[in-house]
């Protein structure tokens, strides 16, 4: 099959047509043609600077690189996690990048050695794409969790102390916020396992299939990612919730939720 | 459990990030089981936070507080709140009926037989109709949903039971039987029955009424003494809170 190459210059023919949700955004008055603007131009960049960092990547060949830019990435998503559940604390930053790490690394080792049988064990051309869509699900799971436990515990108060008063644990008392927060953190990840390829093409399939893959072929590693993702998922939602909701008690088993966090630097707890 | 014991009690909460309001200041007193405990005090006045440091959902900034000689926290805490039981202001529920929720302080054992009896029992004295304890609690009237609480508390069969304003959306005549019953519970089993209300008809069944004004105890002694005298700041503080 012939594949068409994407040229820089067919790369300006497909920006140009953001200038269309750019003149809705403004026609609508929506204040979003700044962002779109900047997305436009951030999005080129980006994934042109992560082209070239990759394509060097394959051209070292050697696990050093991969193993540092995979560091530099669980960074930036435990980072990330943190501010997207607006706790920027360091515990919970520190926290975050933690548990991304280990899961993601811990999972995608799996999919890597047992399932696919990447070789070497380094080949940065699975590791670094797969290894990213595993950040990308574990930073998006702990950030939900980490938001929606906060907003459980915060607004479910009386019911938490009225556990407390009669003698539960903060782990007991906090079981219902819990069991809340991993539902919202996991919804997603099943729906998209019920709607693949029915509502909606995976990315990774759609791409492989556009560069000439075999169909059957992108299919079967689609499937690959879709588990990995959803283990990723779950496991870093359940390790991050878990561990966060014990920080919402004293030692005395007093509810005593930290201060609601600072948007910009990080606050201290 | 025999005595209980404030001495010199501050509690303070930070507002502002550098400001602080004090809630309860230097408050002492003792207070001996078998009893019946009315506290008074305006809205704000630091009730709930003398309650609260009881049980320990707070702890002091000075002062001990002490049961039977004993300063509160040097055992288990859970134990302690299984021991010293408040009854919140608002009624909080957990999944499951109005049966589950009685029994819902056995976290961590399986509920038995002799536990669903009892839990039947004590719905029957708070007054919830049978036909009720399989709803869900958020089905109850506003006094009823107060009612299987304090029924929940009781379950725990406590040593000190403290009503944070419990009886406040309570029939009158249904918070008159229930205050009489947990009065005799209290005096016929050795038991402190602590009562933050300011609702004069509720505090002259207490055999003694602390009054809280500012963070401190301004008025202590026998509730028909303290209430008649029109000119005690009693008085002026229930006419303030019926105004």
């Amino acid at each position: 099959m012939d594949l068409h190459a994407v040229s820089y210059w067919d790369l300006i023919f497909a920006a140009a047509a953001m200038a269309l949700p750019i003149f809705i955004s403004r026609y609508a008055r929506l204040g979003l043609e700044k962002d779109l603007a900047i997305g436009t131009v951030r999005l080129l960049a980006q994934l042109l600077i992560v082209g070239h960092i990759l394509a060097g990547l394959f051209a070292i060949n050697r696990p050093l690189p991969v193993l540092g830019v995979l560091l530099v990435m669980v960074v930036i998503a435990g980072y990330n996690a943190a501010k997207r559940a607006e706790q920027m604390r360091v515990r919970v930053v520190v926290m975050a990048t933690g548990v991304i790490g280990v899961v993601a690394m811990a999972v995608c080792a799996y999919m890597f050695y047992v399932v696919i049988g990447v070789e070497p064990y380094f080949n940065p051309r699975y590791v670094i794409p797969l290894m990213g869509m595993g950040l990308n699900g574990a930073m998006n799971a702990v950030a939900v969790g980490a938001r929606a436990l906060d907003g459980r515990l915060r607004d479910g108060r009386e019911r938490v102390e009225a556990a407390l008063c009669v003698g539960a644990t903060g782990r007991q008392a906090s079981l219902f916020a819990v069991r809340e927060a991993l539902k919202q953190a996991m919804v997603p990840a099943v729906n998209n396992l019920m709607t693949a390829g029915i509502v909606q093409m995976p990315g990774i399939m759609t791409g492989q299939i556009i560069s000439g893959v075999d169909p059957l072929l992108a299919v079967r590693y689609q499937v690959v990612i879709f588990y990995l993702l959803t283990v990723i998922t779950v496991l870093s939602a359940t390790t991050t919730i878990l561990l966060l909701a014990d920080s919402y008690f004293t030692k005395a088993q007093q509810f005593a939720p930290p201060p609601r966090a600072i948007r910009r630097g990080l606050s201290p707890r | 459990m025999r005595s209980l014991r404030f001495e010199n009690v501050s509690k303070s909460f930070a507002v502002e990030k550098d400001r602080r309001v004090a809630v309860l200041r230097d408050v002492s007193f003792e207070l001996t089981a078998p009893g019946v405990v009315g506290l008074a005090g305006r809205s704000g006045s630091g009730k709930s936070t003398l309650f609260r440091l009881v049980n320990r959902l707070a702890d002091p900034d000075g002062g001990r507080i002490l049961a039977d000689g004993e300063a509160l926290g040097g055992g288990s805490v859970v134990d302690l709140r299984r021991r010293f039981v408040l009854c919140p202001q608002r009624a909080a529920f957990f999944p499951g009926s109005v049966l589950d929720n009685v029994t819902a302080p056995d976290w961590m054992t399986k509920r038995g037989e002799g536990d669903v009896a009892r839990a039947e029992a004590l719905l029957e004295r708070v007054e919830i109709p049978p036909e009720r304890w399989t709803s869900e609690p958020s089905a109850l009237s506003v006094g009823q949903q107060m009612r299987v609480q304090i029924a929940r508390c009781l379950y725990l069969s406590p040593d000190l039971l403290m009503l944070d304003e419990s009886t406040a959306n309570l029939d009158p005549h249904i918070a008159g039987r229930l205050l009489d019953d947990l009065a005799r519970w209290a005096r016929e089993d050795s038991r402190l029955l602590l009562h933050a209300t300011h609702e004069p008809d509720k505090l002259r069944r207490c055999d003694r009424m602390l009054v809280l004004e500012a963070g401190r105890i301004v008025a202590d002694g026998p509730p028909a003494r303290l209430l008649d005298d029109e000119r005690g700041p009693a008085a002026a503080i229930l006419r303030a809170e019926a105004d």
